[in-house]
């Protein structure tokens, strides 16, 4: 290529190792003056061949692998691969199972995106609201604790329903904690949403229409952010989810602010979801009968959830044997990632970390 | 009673494998270690059923193979259609499959499969689109699949992956680099054939 003598290029090369990059996740900037030219982004530091590992487990066994996929929301990933063991094998799952999953996975949800309400205001240079954010993440931490007896990799959601009954004091646990969670999150929303710098920061920063999003197989809160109204627990309801009335946030710019804004509204939606869950839970198994070894019949089967970044799927090709022949993974982050190129082009590099942050990736499910 | 019940279980032990033990659990038994191996179940609704026909009639031209996957559809076209049909499926007005949602390769030993879940946000519509392609003994693939990164954006990275993984190389596509791998890394860890617990350059 022929050098433009007017154009002044530089290569700024951010990552692996970079705060912002919320684990090890590589880019290459190419900059002319302040303007973002070009970005080549490098994954794959942290590949552990999960999908290739999960070929040479049992069925039951890969449920841990895929703890480790999204790190920060555990039981989403874990719900996700037994929904597709358990359609493959026509297994009705209890109702009590089904409610106390969308109870902790919920709850989860609420986890990660104070995870993300915490980092990203860090990524916007506020120190304070990972204070308030981890605080309360902390006691969900706890009772999952309680609950798994593991802080993470809980390895609780199992095929055909739970490893065992939640402990005799859940629910009144599960409901003082969400009392508590609901004043913390208006605490949140009031600290940081309205922040004069915060917005001048992530306002008009970052915009994706929801024609380019869509098409760039965004998914999650940053394609609602763009105002297309697609969640799986609505379009495609698994588990129990058709019982419950909940809204689903959506933006109207698409902007980093709207992507910040949307996972902040949906806790409050998950608290909704919480409630009504532990209205409806009535006593009963909490798994279903099942033979030791999971055989699962020859075939393929797609099963997808809606995670607190976006849509997990899993395709699961069986041949009939106890451990599975191909599972595939569609992470969610990954594809969210790839909406990087085109969100920073032409932005300005000081927006780098702010639009990056706002896609809220977890480089564990993006290598896998 | 103690003696009787340790008799008992040593004998279960013992008779694991005699016909009479066997019986007994016989019906669900037997099929997990003979040749024959249970199908997995067809679930397909009403608007499953429905979307079968209409794909069925509109990708016609293009010799699809309809299929059923537990409670989707699937659909599979001879590996020279597959850019052709793509194009169907996304622009045609009563499908409208607009949203890729990922690109799965399996490999099959005798050939590699190639499944785009797809998903249409207009209809609802979901779809396992398959194309097969032969492969060679070595690990390098010899068909070229055509790029449908031009179709769906979004199939980019997804395409790189299957091409570090899986070796098949997606003609069209701008940037076959490693993607999930190092550069010097070497073999296509996502084949069966890969030497996965000898590897030791790591």
């Amino acid at each position: 290529m022929e050098p433009d003598a007017n154009l002044v290029e530089m290569m700024v090369n951010m990552g692996p190792q970079h705060p912002s990059t919320h684990g090890v996740f590589r880019m290459v900037l190419k900059v002319d003056g302040e303007r973002i030219v070009d970005v080549e982004p490098h994954i794959g530091y942290l590949h552990r061949g999960s999908e290739k590992l999960s070929e040479s487990e049992t069925y039951s066994q890969v449920v841990t692998l895929f703890d480790r996929l999204d790190y920060v929301s555990n039981l989403n990933n874990e719900l996700v691969f037994c929904m597709a063991v358990e359609k493959l094998m026509s297994i009705d799952v209890p109702e009590r199972a089904q409610y106390m999953r969308i109870i902790l996975c919920e709850l989860n949800r609420i986890a990660s995106h104070l995870l993300f309400y915490g980092t990203y205001g860090l990524d916007a240079g506020a120190i304070t609201p990972i204070m308030y954010s981890f605080r309360e993440r902390e006691r969900i931490q706890n009772l999952f604790e309680s609950v798994t007896g593991a802080r993470m990799m809980h390895n609780f959601i199992r095929i055909g329903g739970l490893k065992e009954e939640v402990p005799v004091d859940f629910t009144r646990r599960v409901k003082d904690l969400i009392g508590q969670l609901s004043t913390a999150i208006d605490e949140c929303d009031t600290l940081l949403s309205q922040n004069e710098i915060f917005l001048s920061r992530t306002k008009g920063v970052g915009v994706i229409s929801a024609q380019a999003a869509l098409e760039i197989g965004m998914t999650g809160p940053p394609l609602r952010a763009s105002g297309v109204v697609e969640d799986v627990r609505a379009t495609d309801p698994y588990q129990l989810y058709d019982r419950f009335d909940f809204g689903i946030p959506v933006g109207t710019n698409g902007d980093a602010w709207d992507r910040y804004y949307v996972p902040l509204e949906e806790m409050r939606q998950s608290i909704l979801i919480i409630e009504q869950a532990l209205e409806q839970v009535e006593a009963g198994p909490v798994v279903a009968q099942l033979r030791r070894i999971t055989r699962p019949p020859k075939g393929v089967v797609f099963a997808h959830a809606e995670n607190p970044r976006g849509d997990l799927g899993v395709y699961l090709v069986s041949d009939g044997t106890d451990k599975p022949y191909r599972v595939k993974v569609r992470p969610p982050s990954f594809c969210n990632l790839q909406a990087l190129k085109p969100l920073l082009s032409n932005a300005y590099l000081a927006d780098a970390v702010i639009i990056l942050g706002s896609l809220d990736i977890i480089l564990g499910e993006v290598d896998r | 009673m103690e003696q009787d019940s340790s008799q008992s279980s040593e004998s279960t032990n013992k008779d694991n494998e005699a016909p009479t033990q066997g019986e007994e659990i016989a019906p669900s038994a037997a099929p997990r270690r003979g040749p024959q191996v249970q199908l997995a179940p067809e679930m397909l609704d009403q608007a499953g059923e429905g979307l079968s026909v209409l794909v069925a009639g509109e990708l016609a031209m293009h010799d699809p193979v309809m299929g059923v996957a537990v409670d989707q559809v699937e659909v599979e076209v001879p590996i020279q259609n597959l850019e052709a049909a793509a194009l169907v499926l996304r622009d045609n007005m009563k499908l409208r499959f607009n949203y890729f949602r990922c690109l799965a390769t399996v490999d099959y030993q005798e050939y590699l499969e190639l499944v785009y879940l797809l998903y249409s946000t207009e209809y609802g519509y979901q779809i396992m689109f398959k194309s097969r392609v032969p492969y060679t003994e070595g690990g390098s693939s010899t068909a070229t699949v055509p790029s449908l990164r031009k179709i769906w954006p979004a199939a980019d990275w997804h395409e790189r992956e299957s091409h570090d993984l899986f070796g098949v190389f997606f003609s069209g596509h701008p940037n076959m680099e490693p993607l999930l791998l190092y550069d010097e890394f070497e073999g296509f860890p996502g084949l069966k054939s890969f030497p996965f617990n000898e590897y030791e350059d790591w």
